[in-house]
């Protein structure tokens, strides 16, 4: 059952976005992930029409007083062609946000929930987000582990004592422990942006567990995934069928046909606090990006 | 012979005239119905496919246990019974595209079977006059309850057997695979699905037989 839940929960958020988030509140009874419906109305997956959601890890760890998005990622699908983008966002991304002034992108979920963190998103990216799925920053070495570990890209060799990461380059056999050190990981060539794009390959690899595991496989099996899923789940203005239908669309993709893309940026400073910068090639990105979550032109 | 004896004998005359006309007549009916008419379907053996709901189960996102009601079971095996009779077994007895489909299916899922498309293909059973021979109809359903305990989605994981008998051609035709309905006011519909449907030459089985062994 706990596998169950390992994997629906990981389906759902679509987001191991190691170094970041994954919960495993499971075990004391809290919600796993929170999945919040942003616009109104029934959701309805059409063949030609993209669906964008935004996958958020939470750092609110004990210590911790704020919440901030310390993962972002926008995971577009194209139901018809049966492909996905994940446009990785870097968390120090420098931007501005209603009301606050310029400020890094991951500040926004501190001062306005998921509402304004896929507010902020949707107006850098041009994209209409559907749905915000936030996770928390425990459990998820734990989360990987009960799937049987993941078989995870690593584009570059590893020996880093901070975070732990210690991988040839090449795909690994990860355990949990393995891939939330592989997340964390910043001390590679282009650091934070590299992280943000391994991140976005822990998503890819969870897809394929899943798949693998044949989540996906009927609905009968949905059905059951989705009952587990329920029990450690906050749903914030979705239905049982908009979660039915988000889950059954994420899971008809074939992990070979998804995207993993980093945003341009460029490191820098504001004040004496490093940012990141949005690259001038990101705006032709994001335009391609959000026309139908599929990259052409990149 | 007397009047009386004469009039005798030209009723019996004429009884047996009309005996001869009518058993001509007769005859000439059921020779012109064998020459003319077509291959007997509905009106011999009335078509019964009728769906069973072979077992149910709640899957539920709440915390307690669920219960699959009665009138809900009922309400999703009628309208399984509706697709087969609007959507397979009509067509072949009339030899017409389906029609009333609104019946079984939401409007989005209606939306899908176009014409020549792959889905109608699948779920619909057209193109052809024929009768049909039932086979098996059976459901398993399984529905999955909100975290208010509500009934939300019902899956039914369906295999429908039958063979399509027009003259001497006999296809057996099998769908198999599951669908997802979604409540409506008044009932539920089918929204989505995945089914697959094969047509294959009909076998009938091998005669039964009985030994006693004394052969080995």
């Amino acid at each position: 059952m706990r596998r169950w839940l390992v994997a629906t929960a990981l389906f759902v958020s679509v987001a191991v976005v190691g170094g970041v988030p994954l919960a495993w509140a499971a075990t004391k009874g809290e919600p796993v992930v929170e999945v919040h419906k942003v616009d109104e109305g029934h959701f309805t997956v059409r063949p030609d029409e993209p669906v964008f959601m935004l996958a958020l890890g939470i750092d609110g760890r004990p210590g911790i007083d704020t919440d901030r998005a310390d993962a972002i990622h926008v995971v577009g699908v194209h139901p018809g062609a049966g492909s996905a983008t994940i446009l990785n966002i870097p968390r120090d991304t420098y931007v501005p946000i209603p009301g606050h002034g310029r400020r890094k992108i991951n500040d926004a979920y501190t001062y306005g929930g998921p509402e304004l963190q896929a507010r902020v998103v949707s107006e850098l990216t041009g994209v209409k987000i559907r749905f915000v799925i936030t996770t928390t920053f425990t459990g998820f070495p734990h989360m990987v582990d009960d799937l049987g570990g993941l078989d995870v890209h690593v584009p570059v060799p590893m020996n880093d004592r901070f975070s732990g990461a210690h991988f040839p380059a090449g795909v690994v056999r990860m355990n949990g422990a393995q891939a939330f050190a592989f997340s964390r990981n910043r001390h590679i060539p282009d650091g934070d942006l590299a992280r943000t794009q391994n991140q976005g390959s822990l998503i890819v690899a969870a897809l394929a567990k899943l798949r693998a595991d044949g989540v996906g496989s009927s609905p009968v099996k949905t059905f059951k995934a989705l009952g587990v899923l329920g029990r450690h789940t906050k749903l914030t203005g979705v239905g049982v069928r908009d979660l039915y239908s988000l889950g059954r669309l994420g899971l008809s993709i074939d992990p070979a046909r998804v995207r993993n893309v980093t945003m341009p940026a460029t490191m820098g400073f504001a004040g004496a606090a490093a940012v990141v910068y949005v690259a001038p090639a990101a705006g032709p990105l994001f335009a391609d990006f959000r026309d139908d979550a599929i990259l052409q032109a990149h | 012979m007397t009047p009386v004896l004469r009039i005798l004998d030209d009723v019996r005359r004429l009884a047996v005239f009309v005996l001869v006309v009518a058993l001509v007549a007769a005859g000439g009916c059921r020779r012109d119905s064998d020459s003319t008419s077509p291959p007997s379907t509905s009106s011999t053996v009335p078509p019964e496919i009728r769906v069973t709901a072979s077992s149910v189960e709640v899957e539920s996102m709440g915390s307690g246990p669920v219960a699959f009601p009665d009138e809900v079971r009922d309400s999703v095996v009628s309208t399984l019974n509706a697709w087969i009779d609007l959507g397979v077994v009509d067509p072949l007895l009339s030899g017409q595209p389906a029609l009333g489909l609104d019946a079984a299916f939401t409007p989005e899922a209606m939306a899908r079977l176009t014409p020549g498309s792959p889905d109608r293909t699948a779920m619909l059973e057209e193109g052809g006059l024929a009768a049909v021979r039932p086979e098996k109809a059976s459901a398993t359903l399984v529905a999955l309850a909100g975290q208010d305990g509500a009934l939300s989605l019902v899956t039914a994981a369906v295999e429908v057997a039958f063979v399509r008998v027009a003259g001497v051609d006999q296809v057996r035709v099998v769908r198999t695979g599951e669908v997802v309905l979604v409540p409506v006011e008044g009932g539920w519909r089918i929204d989505g699905y995945d089914v697959v449907t094969t047509h294959d030459t009909y076998v009938p089985p091998p005669a039964t037989t009985t030994t006693d062994g004394s052969n080995k």
